[in-house]
């Protein structure tokens, strides 16, 4: 039997030394990975070395990292003298690298790829100057590879993406060509949370809403009582809702309520500027009281769809706000708001009451409400006109009237009627042009040259060949031919070109990245979209210039973009609403609080660039970035209000790295139990960069017992008795049981929430909100303990960190690994190793995310395809 | 002006006369509607508000019948004339009709006290319900004192059926009497 592993492990090309090498797997592997035993179903006698079969490759890879982390042999075995297993290790890793690279080198490491859809809208709007432009949504979703969507393993383009850019193309093009001799008339409007069309008027018929004048009941719209308002239809017609008044809200939006401000509803996309009054206040059956303290209100932009009435429209969040105690507070925002879209509200910290089934409804309610005195929004705002979109497609030719029985050969150009798409209902009016506008030029191919010389460039990211300007100067001459006129002629030469593989991929034809290449990974990396005209000027090749424009992208607010997705991918922070807690067993939770959640953990990335703090941050701190709600969560004091600050945090607090944020133990949790298992696995996968093989499909599932009579820790006690679970769980639970002091919502636990009848002791208020109702009750104890491999033990969650952050190397490593898959495209290969650890090297084992960044930046494995 | 101008103007001024006209309103509830009513009647043209009776819920009215919209136009479509710029100006919380032909002392009063009235919109939501019905001539709902009042053709209606709709509406009665009052004045 050992005579057939040592004929097949001297098979392996390229080793060194394979005597000593084949005596090293006899004496210390073979006895256990044989062909009757077989542990980890791995029979090394058997196992040939066929490194272009990627499956068998990766198995090497694997049977070297375990030998070289020092996991294989385990300790209950004979030792290998140290000396032995590094040049064993040397030698197979020397024989892998050599195999990949012959491999690789025949290929381009980073596949041709597309633009992700995110990459794709951020790269449009940045071209036309119109930062809110909702592209997104039309196209399909992309993939994901190695963890990233970037990766160009999954950035292929089928029909259906081709018919959506050209959708796309389109809807941008229509937004960026100037159609009219002026800017659409600014407006502005003043609103109130009762205007007609929306849920406040309604609501205040029945006492979830109040009217205050003077920070008192309305006398001329008393509250709600034991009888609601009679016929909202009479109140609407009589006026009772156009009032000056305020409008004091004590109901959070749910699945039936939606706050909308209905008096503006957006007929020309572009900028607009929205201002708003907020206060809070304390409600006593009538009486208007100082309030509990700030509250937080919420503002979010509505994506009306169908013909906009009720609620649930899509929508975002534009931010929290601050609504101290009887304090009217003015905020002011730009915001970008596209086509029938209109904002939105919500009490996003209070409590979920609802006064309408409520005896004397507002009037017999006392609790916290929020104020709105009133909302103006003014615009489109244009500080210029032409806007820069249309100068860009269009330069300085004039904008004049068309008339067509001047030009009878021309074709009338198309346009989008914004007034007769609009979803009617608000108080801002349409401004229609009269007539046709449209541009002039007095000698068309010269002006299309001009202008596509100046416009390709800059739209695919790289100088453009004489070929190819020609080949759309030839579209613009066909069009006009064919009797279009100036300006559509362009338009189809503009579409076709948003719509070309210049512009929808990558462009790295070269090996070693040309200067413009360089550009546009870098703006990908840092801004998630092209270049702008400094760094496509700037000598990247040259390692300062590199460096100073690395700062200048990781300054500009453009670099949110890239903690943003970064994270959404890395952190899995795009699944954070992927499951609903449950309501009973934790009724604390709130969309608000999931947001500011996700708040922290982006801004503690930030936190981690900005300061060039080290990667043992990624699990342990002594700071934390909180906002009111998420330091209530967490049992911190004296943090008011809705903006995320750093905080430093009491001795031996658990919070503060991603370890133990509230997103990351959402993410890992299904809103109803936790699993160490999983839990296990992210931080393995995530975080030491070190992802646990799968299940073998044999095993069954751990299924959580939700009667609570046995904890998760004791059923996986009974599947690690299993011999083949027990060894990957060996590796993947003891982070998880750590994490077992915290819920699914990321607050922390000593004993388990459950609901069941008749069991569990009462479960302490805390920091739960009292207008929350609380029904779960406290079961069996968690027991966060454990032993990991190497006879680490640990206590609790603070011995985990400790040991975690002990390995700074790996962490760093992880982090390496992820940034660099996510910048360059690719996953870091075997071979890859050398240069990762000479990334790793100059960042050094104490040196900070942003030392590292930059190290990746100038790495040739960031500038080479 | 040329004195040519101003000559024409004068005669068109004599001879142009104005003809006025009474009509029953919908929408006068509280007493307060008349000055709603006659701050809304200021943008009425070619015809112009002449006087309210709260009592009796008229309205009477002077037109130029040389004036568009009104040059030889028949009696439903002078009303409809009037009562279309009337609604327009009101947000249609009043509506003319042609005066109802049962004499006064024919009606009876019937007087109910509301839970919960006690806004405008209110007091206009429940004027809205009882003068929607059958038999009803005229009503005042008031949230100053909580009252509904309703006029009604004994023919056709009567109060238990009053206070079934109101109740359908989820209006609660707190106490109902046919109690009579002096006579309106004309």
């Amino acid at each position: 039997m050992r005579l057939t592993f040592l004929f097949l492990f001297l098979l392996i090309p390229g080793l060194p030394s394979q005597a000593a090498s084949a005596a090293f797997f006899e004496q210390h592997c073979v006895k256990c990975h044989d062909a009757e035993v077989q542990k980890g179903n791995l029979d090394l006698t058997a196992l040939k070395a066929d490194y272009a079969n990627a499956e068998n490759f990766a198995r090497w890879v694997k049977i070297h990292d375990r030998i070289h982390s020092g996991e294989m042999p385990p300790k209950k075995e004979k030792r290998p003298a140290e000396a032995e297993t590094k040049a064993m290790t040397a030698a197979l890793s020397q024989s892998l690298i050599a195999a990949e690279r012959a491999q690789l080198d025949a290929t381009s490491r980073t596949s041709v790829r597309r633009l992700t859809r995110v990459e794709y809208e951020n790269t449009v709007r940045d071209l036309f100057d119109m930062p809110g432009l909702a592209l997104q949504i039309l196209l399909p979703a992309d993939g994901t590879a190695h963890g990233f969507d970037k990766n160009a393993d999954t950035l292929e383009i089928s029909h259906v993406n081709v018919a959506k850019y050209v959708e796309a193309a389109d809807l941008a093009l229509d937004l960026a060509i100037a159609t009219r001799p002026k800017a659409p008339a600014s407006q502005k409007v003043h609103l109130s949370l009762l205007n007609r069309g929306g849920q406040g008027a309604y609501l205040s018929m029945q006492g979830d809403v109040v009217v205050l004048r003077d920070q008192k009941a309305d006398p001329a719209f008393p509250p709600a009582s034991e009888h609601r308002h009679l016929d909202q239809g009479a109140h609407e017609r009589i006026s009772s809702f156009e009032t000056d008044s305020s409008v004091g809200v004590f109901r959070r939006e749910d699945e039936s309520v939606n706050y909308y401000f209905r008096g503006h509803t957006t007929i020309y996309p572009g900028r607009y500027r929205v201002r708003t009054s907020l206060w809070s206040f304390q409600w006593d059956k009538g009486k208007v009281l100082p309030a509990r303290g700030t509250e937080a209100a919420r503002l979010a932009v509505v994506q009306l769809t169908s013909d906009g009435r009720g609620g649930q429209h899509p929508n975002y969040t534009l931010d929290y706000f601050d609504a101290p105690s009887l304090k009217p507070t003015e905020h002011e925002l730009e915001v970008w708001m596209n086509h029938n879209e209109l904002m939105g509200f919500d009490v996003a910290s209070l409590a979920p009451v609802a006064n309408y089934s409520r005896k004397d409804r507002a009037m017999g309610f006392t609790g916290p409400g929020i104020a709105v005195d009133w909302m103006d929004v003014e615009g489109p705002i244009h500080d210029v006109w032409p806007p820069r979109s249309h100068q860009l497609l269009f330069g300085d030719l004039p904008i004049e009237e068309f008339i067509a029985k001047d030009h009878p050969e021309v074709r009338v150009p198309a346009r989008k009627n914004w007034e007769k798409t609009w979803l009617r209902g608000g108080k801002n009016k349409a401004d229609p042009v009269t007539g046709i506008w449209t541009v002039r030029s007095d000698n068309p191919l010269a002006d299309a040259q001009r202008l596509l010389a100046a416009f390709l460039p800059k739209a695919f990211r790289q100088p453009v060949a004489d070929a190819t300007l020609k080949a759309y100067i030839d579209i613009v001459a066909g069009r006009l031919q064919a009797g279009e006129c100036f300006e559509s002629a362009m338009r189809e030469a503009y579409r076709s070109a948003l719509c070309s593989p210049d512009f929808l991929y990558h462009a790295e034809p070269e090996t070693k990245l040309a200067q413009h290449a360089l550009a546009c990974r870098l703006s990908y990396f840092l801004w998630n979209s092209a270049p702008d005209a400094e760094l496509v000027a700037a000598n990247l090749h040259d390692a300062k210039i590199l460096r100073v424009q690395t700062e200048r992208l990781l300054r500009d607010a453009k670099s949110q973009r890239f903690v943003e997705d970064f994270l959404g991918q890395w952190l899995k922070l795009r699944l954070i609403a992927a499951n609903d807690p449950d309501k009973k067993l934790y009724p604390e939770f709130s969309p608000y609080l999931q947001d500011s959640m996700v708040a922290e953990t982006r801004a503690y990335f930030r936190e981690l660039i900005g300061r060039d703090l080290n990667a043992t941050h990624l699990v342990k701190s002594g700071f934390a970035m909180l906002n009111q709600k998420l330091a209530t969560h967490y049992g911190i004091d004296g943090v008011v209000g809705p903006k995320i600050r750093r905080v430093e945090l009491p001795q031996d607090c658990p919070r503060g790295g991603f370890l133990t944020q509230a997103a990351i133990l959402k993410i890992t949790a299904n809103g109803t139990t936790t699993s160490p298992v999983v839990r296990g696995a992210f931080v393995l996968d995530r975080l030491l960069g070190q992802p646990p093989d799968p299940p073998p499909s044999s095993v069954a599932a751990v299924e959580p017992d939700v009667r609570g009579t046995t904890t998760i820790r004791e059923q996986l006690a009974q599947h690690r008795n299993n011999a083949i679970c027990a060894s990957c769980h060996a590796k993947i639970d003891p982070p998880g049981f750590a994490l077992e002091s915290f819920d699914v919502i990321g607050g922390q636990r000593d004993r388990y929430r459950i609901v069941v009848e008749g069991t569990g002791d009462p479960a302490p208020r805390g920091s739960i909100d009292p207008f929350i109702g609380i029904s779960f009750k406290l079961g069996l104890k968690v027991d966060p303990a454990g032993e990991m491999i190497g006879d680490l033990t640990f206590n609790d969650i603070r011995d985990m960190q400790r040991l975690l952050a002990a390995k700074p190397e790996l962490l760093l490593r992880a982090l390496a690994q992820n940034l660099l898959s996510y910048s360059t495209g690719r996953e870091v290969a075997f071979s890859d190793r050398p240069a990762l650890k000479t990334i790793l090297d100059k960042t050094g084992p104490q040196g900070g995310v942003r030392t590292l960044i930059h190290a990746i930046i100038q790495s040739p494995l960031f500038q080479t395809r | 002006m040329k004195p040519l101008a101003i000559l024409i103007m004068l005669t068109l001024s004599a001879t142009a006369a104005e003809q006025t006209v009474q009509y029953s309103v919908r929408g006068l509830f509280q007493p307060d509607r008349k000055d709603a009513l006659t701050n809304a009647a200021t943008a009425l043209e070619n015809c112009r508000l002449i006087e309210v009776n709260f009592d009796l819920a008229r309205a009477t009215f002077g037109y130029d019948d040389e004036a568009q919209g009104f040059k030889k136009a028949k009696p439903e479509q002078i009303l409809q004339q009037i009562d279309n710029q009337v609604r327009s100006a009101t947000n249609h919380t009043f509506t003319l009709q042609q005066p109802r032909a049962l004499a006064e002392d024919k009606l009876k009063r019937i007087e109910f006290t509301i839970e919960g009235l006690d806004c405008l919109g209110c007091s206009y939501g429940a004027y809205s319900t009882v003068v929607a019905i059958e038999g009803v001539e005229r009503a005042t709902a008031s949230f100053h004192d909580g009252r509904l009042t309703a006029f009604i053709d004994p023919a056709k209606t009567n109060r238990e059926a009053v206070a079934e709709v109101l109740k359908k509406k989820d209006i609660k009665i707190v106490e109902a009497t046919d109690k009579q009052e002096p006579k309106p004045k004309n």
